[in-house]
């Protein structure tokens, strides 16, 4: 098939995206896509601490879309994808997976949650959350967001969308993380 | 002679030139992007090998990967192992291993020694 | 986010597994192959094959890609790894100024046209020389290189951006055996 470069780079240009990856995650690519982002950000002499954020970040994400990429009697063309936006003063981690239609309240809700409150307000949600031990249809997500949100420092951004499938949509989550520490 | 070691990495074969054993050993792969500097040492000591009449000496190749920047260092080394080898004071045999899938390595060592004048041995492994 | 939507489907549709849009430097070039080779890994394939592929990235990366970095958010190049039914293609594309745009499209045109044999005889004719090669060298020998070890199936292309800019994409075929 031939390849789709110039949309691609058109699409990645306008996002400054440095990397996009779309296909089967395991545990060798997701250290591979870590060991990446570990070299550019090693070239572009960030500081020690963020590094370790967006690696926490990285691993959250990427485990999370592992977790969930496999669809039930599905088009096999809806696969999960990562994405690396590089701008002046952070970074977006982005990442895609399908999601099935009957969890998609609840994980709006968590979301929802996690970005109103405030540190104190995450922290003490974090307790409650580690406390209760929820075990869900999503797995440890609950806790995923929560500490995603205490580390960057910043909201997280979502959306859902249509897939010709009756019971799953597309997820996509981004995050960023500030080159800079304040 | 002094031993000549330098540990692998991730870019570049361990080379390990040994005075004792008279084996000069590369292994690993080579893709630097500067070449000259990490090579200049090896050259270096092979200079000093040329001023010092040794018996004989084998130099071992045992390279899954080199890039083309790699390959022409890699041809003045063995040029020098000529130069070496054609002076008449030191003997030279290279002895050139490789993955014996690896079709394309086996075509550059052929290569290699249709370009010196130095006993070369193939091996596939 | 609609572009992660869109670009999952682009890629997934054209088996795009990955595209890397950036100044391929040292550091950053060492983090290319790794991934390149993890994907290698994940996928049963011959030896000769995954050197070929890698080799190919090796040389266009260090080789074919601009080096030169104008600054940290301006992205130079790109370069895409694309999953065929019995094989890989590699597909690089960077920008270029005019006088490399006119050395490269001789280089490959003249390249392109020789036989194995022919090859073969450049090649040795550019490492008979005892000096460091200069650039035009390095990347004869890399095109050469590219062109042996997908036995010719490249295609290329040049695009005008502007009075001082094109942009060169080059696609290479690896075949299994």
């Amino acid at each position: 098939m031939e390849t789709a470069l110039k949309e691609i780079h058109s699409i990645m240009n306008d996002e400054h995206a440095v990397l996009v990856y779309s296909g089967e995650f395991n545990q060798d690519i997701v250290k591979s896509m870590l060991s990446y982002t570990e070299g550019k950000l090693d070239s572009s002499g960030i500081d020690n601490l963020v590094k370790k954020k967006i690696f926490n970040v990285m691993v959250e994400q990427l485990q999370n879309i592992t977790k969930h990429q496999y669809v039930d009697g599905e088009d096999s063309t809806i696969q999960p994808c990562f994405v690396l936006i590089e701008e002046d003063t952070y970074y977006n981690i982005v990442t895609g997976n399908p999601i099935k239609i009957d969890t998609i309240d609840m994980v709006s809700e968590r979301i929802d949650k996690v970005n109103s409150l405030d540190a104190p307000g995450l922290k003490a949600l974090y307790k409650e959350a580690r406390l209760n031990s929820r075990i869900s249809d999503v797995g440890g997500a609950g806790l995923g967001f929560i500490d995603v949100a205490r580390k960057t420092e910043n909201k997280l951004d979502y959306s859902f969308y249509d897939i010709n499938s009756d019971n799953y949509k597309y997820f996509t989550l981004k995050t960023q993380v500030n080159k800079i520490i304040e | 002679m002094e031993n000549l070691f330098i540990a692998k990495t991730d870019d570049t074969p361990e080379i390990d030139f040994n005075s004792e054993t008279k084996e000069m050993k590369m292994t690993g792969r080579s893709l630097p992007e500067d070449v000259t500097t990490f090579y200049q040492p090896v050259l270096d000591w092979l200079d000093e090998l040329e001023a010092t009449p040794s018996g004989e000496y084998k130099c071992i190749m045992n390279l899954e990967y080199f890039n083309t920047a790699s390959s022409k260092l890699i041809l003045d080394i063995l040029m020098r192992l000529e130069d070496i080898h054609l002076d008449g004071n030191t003997a030279i045999e290279i002895i050139w291993n490789y993955d014996e899938r690896d079709t394309d390595m086996e075509e550059a060592a052929e290569e290699y020694s249709e370009l010196v004048e130095v006993p070369f041995k193939i091996v596939g492994i | 986010m609609e572009y992660t939507y869109k670009l999952q489907n682009l890629m997934s549709k054209s088996n795009d597994l990955l595209a890397i849009r950036d100044n391929f430097e040292s550091l950053l070039s060492k983090s290319v192959f790794s991934i390149v080779e993890s994907q290698m890994n994940s996928n049963n394939l011959e030896v000769s094959v995954k050197n070929r592929i890698f080799s190919v990235v090796v040389e266009c990366v260090q080789n074919i890609c601009s080096n030169d970095v104008v600054d940290a958010t301006s992205k130079n190049s790109i370069l895409v790894l694309n999953k065929e039914e019995n094989g890989y293609k590699i597909v690089v594309g960077t920008k270029l100024n005019n006088e490399r745009k006119d050395r490269l499209s001789s280089l490959l045109n003249e390249i392109s046209s020789l036989s194995t044999e022919e090859l073969k005889l450049k090649k040795k004719e550019l490492f008979s020389s005892r000096e460091e090669l200069d650039a035009g060298q390095k990347e004869s020998l890399a095109l050469i290189d590219m062109f042996n070890r997908s036995a010719g199936h490249i295609k290329y292309y040049f695009e005008s951006e502007n009075s001082e800019n094109s942009f060169l994409i080059i696609e290479i075929q690896i075949t299994n055996n």
